[in-house]
């Protein structure tokens, strides 16, 4: 860095600059916010270019090819020639020797995330749920039975409600009584969640927000 | 709508159609204009019983009463006029006829009632020697003759009816060239009456003229003439009731048949005479026409009698029947020698069978046809018009239907046939196709050539009858009301998604921009003063129950713990996850940890150094950088952290330095903590890395709009520690208010987020009320409109 010029300084003006660009879409669709956007998105792109290169390919690919020893030297010509195949789907024509390397990915990542899915999330959520009703877990026995009949209703109307079956009759297909009410139930409890998920998107932004008014403010302050 | 099954193809056809729509053929016979056969016969029927009698041209010149029978003086006529046309030999032969001896009376075949002589009577005479050379070499030759063609056939089935008429055979019969004719009259005449019934023989009076005549009538004419022919006796017994028919035919019609006798140079009988008075003007010129051409029937003999071998040879063996009916007056020479003399028309095969075949009643497909002709067609005209097959086909009926009709009926037996013969009728179909165009074409004869003369021999069309037009077929569709309807609807929803809609109005537009600049100017002012001014008045937040089992997990790590810190955060939201995570990071600080960094996004390793460098005292940390393969990458980091993630950022390998000496699990790091805020992204490290971390404690810095979706996890216990959001920041701030001093990040965001969500609630609030004034207006104004 040249003597004279502070990098934080620099640093402080671009960002200015470019959330005022942001900031322009107050006004609707401008080029100001389009070129804000677009720096964005090369920035980003040449940025993970080179943290794929440099963090991935480099060290786990070619410096085992390179430097390694056989063993490594081999192991490391199978992702190898995986990611060469893989490339071969960018043309029409060798697109289809892309796809050994491509079921291998979508093989892999399916059985990795229903595995996770099925011993980190379902069965410890199950688990969970029911020891809701465990009263000897602490608290209050009405407040233990009132969060766990809550935890219960809820759960089970959210279910109900995307139960579409129905019966067929003369007049058309006519849903249970029963099942028409708890799937209402349901709703609500899911109008609710998309209410707490909404909230919590708004802080989140209203955070930000406070974050980047709070930068400007600082940085027009510096002047000042 | 009933159907009709082709009696050729058998294809079922609608009653509407005439013909086959499949092979053309006509499935209601002509025969339906017959008065006692308009009905079709159905298979499965009772056959009727029909008169084959009353078919009009097969029978009538047999039967007729006004034609010439054997034994008839031809009437003299003058032909002066006509002598200088004549050729030189017909002349000489004429002199001949004149020096020879009158003609013996003529005898009619009476050998089975047959009109036609037998072989043995044909045969010829051994006065042979008498006849002129070319007459016996004619004889000679015919002897020789075994095929004839088919033209020639047609022919000889005219020319050699000139000896058979009485009137012509007057003068000819004594020559001495034909006294082989004489001969064979004689003999006729001296056999006894061929009818059984007694019927006489015909007279030899009668003149062919009027049954030749009425061929050649039309067919309303030759339908009136055939409606008294059940009544009428058969064919060969026309003698006795010649009588009759006057009476029964129209004046003008017998008028017709008594002509010719007055043509001939025999008196007419009384009762042919009496119908012939009363014939019409008009008649009478036919009569006087047919009256000039009868006398040159002997003369036209004479060039049949030189003609080719075949025609002496016929005439040896068919001499004329005194009980045939005599040639027409007004047909022409070779079609009324047809007429007259069907016997010699016949071919081999019937005379083979006159020789020994007696006459049978057996329904055989012949009679079956006759049948099926039109009233009034002679079997001779049959013979003379219709194509060779269908010649073929004739004799048949002939040979067994004249034995009977000779014999003791006057007609035809009728005959029982099975109804489906009755029903299929081929022969029928086939004839009722082939008739109308013969029909038309027997007005037109040929002008050259070897057919000169002669009409109807060939077809005018190729194959077996007329061509047909094919049968026309509607094109239009068909269709049902439901089917009108139904498309007709669909016509309508398809014109109405093609209309065009309106675009809403620009001033819907136009306030929505407006009411976004404002909510953005208050919402700007609202966070913007209290950061501006740095006014902190909005107490803090509430502690929120994780917040001290957080604060506890940390509190509880020894000294120097190794914390493995995941920073999976995007630059968006750095601001709210740095406002968060600073409290829980120096109050982990206190704790003198070694630092690992790790992130599963791109820009995760350079968000965390930094936030690092913004913290007051930045400890030392190894930054592992960039983890690829997300939750197959979080999963092999969980397994076998120095393996998958080698190197630091950079470049250096990581477990090597200080900072992670003796950490080679997952489980080995005092704690792991998780700053993120994407839900699937913490859930990725609670489900892959939550399983391999045993008694160390996972504690996470979520963004508030991951709460939702993070915090079971901390109920169910997969996640020990929880901070959420600024506000989670804030308490955790706030319950380490002596390590902060109240100098904390987040307590300078807490007024500004504070401003602003309690403004997000205005608008919220504002919004709906908004919302249900407006409508509540549209169900006020809608009542009233409905009032």
């Amino acid at each position: 860095m040249p003597n004279g010029i502070n990098l934080d300084f620099v640093t402080a003006i671009v960002s200015f600059i470019f959330t005022l660009l942001v900031l322009s879409y107050l006004v609707g669709d401008n080029p100001l916010f389009r070129l804000a956007i677009y720096v964005f998105i090369g920035v980003s792109a040449g940025y993970a270019a080179a943290v794929a290169w440099h963090q991935v390919l480099w060290p786990k690919l070619f410096m085992p090819l390179i430097y390694g020893d056989m063993q490594e030297r081999t192991l490391s010509l199978v992702p190898l020639l995986l990611g060469i195949l893989l490339l071969m789907k960018l043309s029409p024509r060798t697109a289809q020797l892309g796809n050994p390397a491509m079921a291998f990915m979508v093989g892999a990542g399916a059985a990795v995330a229903v595995g996770g899915a099925v011993l980190g999330t379902l069965l410890p959520q199950t688990r969970a749920s029911i020891n809701l009703f465990d009263l000897k877990t602490g608290g209050s026995v009405s407040e233990r039975i009132f969060e766990a009949s809550i935890i219960l209703i809820g759960t089970l109307t959210t279910l109900v409600y995307f139960h579409f079956s129905a019966k067929a009759t003369p007049s058309g297909p006519q849903v249970n009584r029963l099942v028409d009410i708890l799937g209402g139930i349901g709703q609500v409890f899911i109008a609710i969640t998309f209410g707490v998920l909404f909230a919590g998107i708004y802080a989140a932004a209203m955070t930000a927000l406070v974050e980047r008014l709070s930068f400007l403010w600082s940085f027009i302050a510096s002047f000042l | 709508m009933a159907e009709l099954r082709c009696p050729m193809c058998g294809k079922p056809n609608s009653d509407e159609l005439k013909k086959c729509a499949f092979c053309g053929a006509r499935l209601k016979p002509l025969l339906a204009s017959s008065p006692d056969n308009r009905s079709p016969i159905h298979p499965g029927e009772e056959p009727v019983e029909q008169r084959t009698s009353e078919v009009k041209r097969g029978i009538a010149p047999f039967g007729e009463p006004e034609s010439i029978q054997a034994g008839d003086v031809p009437t003299g006529e003058n032909i002066a006029d006509l002598e200088p046309a004549l050729p030189s030999w017909l002349r000489d032969l004429r002199d001949q006829d004149s020096q020879t001896p009158p003609a013996q009376p003529e005898k009619p075949f009476a050998d089975e009632g047959w009109p036609f002589p037998t072989g043995a009577e044909s045969a010829p005479q051994p006065a042979d020697a008498k006849l002129p050379d070319w007459l016996s070499g004619l004889e000679a030759g015919a002897k020789e003759e075994e095929e004839v063609p088919d033209w020639l056939a047609s022919i000889r089935d005219k020319s050699p009816i000139q000896p058979g008429t009485p009137a012509e055979e007057e003068p000819i019969a004594p020559s001495e060239g034909t006294d082989w004719l004489g001969r064979l009259r004689q003999e006729e005449k001296e056999k006894p009456a061929p009818t059984a019934g007694g019927a006489p023989p015909f007279p030899p009076e009668s003149t062919p003229t009027a049954s030749a005549l009425l061929e050649d009538l039309p067919d309303w004419s030759s339908d009136r003439k055939s409606e008294p022919a059940p009544d009428k006796p058969g064919p060969i017994q026309a003698a006795p009731d010649e009588a009759k028919p006057p009476e029964e035919l129209p004046t003008w019609l017998a008028g017709l048949q008594g002509e010719p006798e007055k043509d001939t140079a025999v008196p007419p009988t009384g009762p042919k005479s009496a119908p012939s008075e009363e014939l019409p003007d008009w008649l009478m010129k036919l009569q006087a026409e047919s009256k000039t051409l009868t006398p040159e029937f002997p003369r036209i003999d004479v060039p049949f009698e030189e003609s080719p071998d075949w025609l002496a040879k016929f005439e040896t063996k068919a001499p004329p029947a005194p009980e045939e009916p005599a040639a027409p007056a007004f047909a022409s020479p070779m079609e009324s020698k047809s007429v007259e003399e069907p016997g010699k028309i016949m071919p081999d095969w019937l005379a083979e069978f006159e020789e020994g075949a007696a006459p049978a009643e057996v329904p055989s497909p012949a009679g079956l046809e006759e049948a099926a002709l039109p009233a009034g067609e002679s079997e001779a005209n049959l013979l003379m018009e219709t194509p060779d097959w269908l010649s073929m086909l004739k004799p048949e009926g002939g040979e067994k239907k004249a034995p009977a009709g000779a014999a003791e009926k006057p007609e035809i037996a009728p005959v029982e046939l099975p109804s489906w013969v009755q029903a299929l009728r081929p022969v029928e179909a086939v004839m009722a196709e082939s008739k109308a165009p013969q029909e038309e074409e027997k007005e037109e004869a040929a002008i050259g050539g070897p057919l000169a003369g002669l009409s109807g021999v060939l077809p005018l069309s190729p194959g077996l009858g007329a061509l047909r037009k094919p049968q026309a077929y509607s094109t239009n569709l068909q269709m049902t009301e439901g089917q009108q309807r139904h498309a007709a609807s669909l016509e309508r929803l398809v014109a109405a998604e093609s209309e065009p809609r309106p675009l809403s109005g620009q001033t819907r537009l136009r306030s929505t921009n407006l009411l976004r600049w404002i909510i953005a100017l208050v919402l700007i002012l609202a966070v913007g003063l209290p950061l501006a001014t740095g006014i902190q008045t909005v107490p803090g937040a509430v502690y929120p129950s994780e917040l001290s089992t957080t604060r506890g997990l940390i509190n509880g790590l020894r000294a120097n713990p190794s914390v493995l810190m995941i920073f999976d955060y995007e630059p968006a939201l750095s601001g709210e996850l740095e406002a968060a995570a600073s409290p829980v990071i120096e109050h982990l600080l206190l704790k003198s940890p070694r630092l690992a960094i790790l992130s599963t996004s791109p820009t995760g390793p350079i968000l965390a150094d930094s936030f690092m460098k913004r913290i007051t005292t930045p400890p030392e940390y190894v930054n592992l950088g960039y983890l690829a393969g997300g939750p197959a990458g979080v999963l092999g980091f969980a397994e076998d952290p120095p393996a998958a993630a080698t190197y630091t950022l950079e470049g250096v390998p990581a477990w090597q330095t200080p900072t992670l000496q003796g950490i080679q699990a997952l489980s080995d790091f005092a704690a792991v903590l998780v700053l993120t805020d994407n839900p699937d992204t913490g859930r990725t490290w609670i489900e892959q890395a939550g399983l391999y971390l045993n008694t160390a404690p996972m504690i996470m810095v979520i963004s508030a709009q991951a709460e939702p979706m993070i915090r079971p996890y901390y109920d169910s216990g997969q996640i020990k520690g929880l901070v959420t959001g600024l506000a989670g920041g804030k308490a955790y701030e706030q319950a380490n208010e002596q390590v902060f001093q109240g100098a904390g990040l987040t307590r300078r965001y807490w007024d500004a987020f504070s401003a602003g969500l309690f403004l997000a609630e205005v608008m919220i609030l504002v919004g709906g009320l908004s919302g249900a004034i407006v409508a509540w207006r549209v169900r006020r104004s809608k009542a009233e409109e409905g009032a």
